[in-house]
């Protein structure tokens, strides 16, 4: 999942609105992060097994739970936190091929292959997190316009990104 | 030219750019950018919506 991934943090965001956006979108995004961080150092694996495989990323939600609950003494906000990673291999296994464990088997169903349903599936995330989000915004003359531009946004990022899957298929990720 | 031929057309166009691009700096470069914008257009968004609503108090 690409774009759908802010869909968690919006919705991370309704669930515990002290929490700031920008970390949100920091932690949906960790597996991703490591992954950039390895293909810099040159380790990048196409298996993606430090990355996505489930001790990874349960590793890196404890992490963050702890890193953030011990920064900020809210306990349920750190699990919240830890939730918003944890989502990105749930996400993750609606729209690509992950590992599951060294020696384990790969899962996913794999809708990168599927552009069009691709966008579909990551549009209803960015969609369902936004209206959660919505809610957390201050009151205000015309609150519609906010969350459009960000719906708005959202969804052409994605678009960019399926119609860049779909002329440049052999494009590795590192 | 329909839009599936010009698609094509851009697609082989296209089919050099994952060799230049495999390169693990390149590769790397462009997945930070990717998270970059991905990251801060929602978070800019969100901090231009809370900054509108205290100047209308």
């Amino acid at each position: 999942m690409y774009i759908g991934h802010v869909g968690a943090a919006l919705a991370g965001k309704r669930a515990r609105r002290s929490i700031g956006l920008l970390v949100l979108l920091i932690a949906t995004y960790v597996p991703d992060w490591v992954d950039t961080g390895l293909c810099l150092a040159g380790h990048f694996t196409p298996a993606e097994m430090l990355s996505h495989s489930i001790p990874a990323v349960v590793l890196f939600a404890l992490v963050g739970f702890v890193l953030y609950g011990w920064r900020s003494g809210d306990w349920v906000g750190a699990a919240v936190l830890a939730a918003v990673i944890l989502s990105h291999m749930f996400f993750d296994w609606i729209t690509g091929d992950k590992p599951t464990w060294p020696g384990g088997p790969m899962i996913g169903l794999q809708l990168y292959d599927h552009p069009v349903a691709d966008f579909i599936v990551e549009g209803a995330v960015i969609a369902v997190g936004g209206i959660l989000y919505a809610d957390t915004l201050p009151p205000r003359r015309s609150p519609w316009i906010d969350i459009s531009v960000m719906l708005g946004a959202l969804l052409t990022m994605q678009l960019a990104i399926d119609v860049g899957h779909m002329l440049l298929k052999s494009l590795p990720k590192c | 030219m329909t839009t599936t031929e010009m698609l094509r057309v851009m697609s082989d166009a296209g089919t050099g750019l994952p060799t230049i691009l495999a390169n693990p700096i390149l590769s790397g470069m462009r997945l930070i950018g990717e998270l970059v914008v991905a990251i801060l257009t929602p978070a800019l968004i969100d901090r231009q919506a809370r900054r509108s609503s205290r100047i209308l108090k």
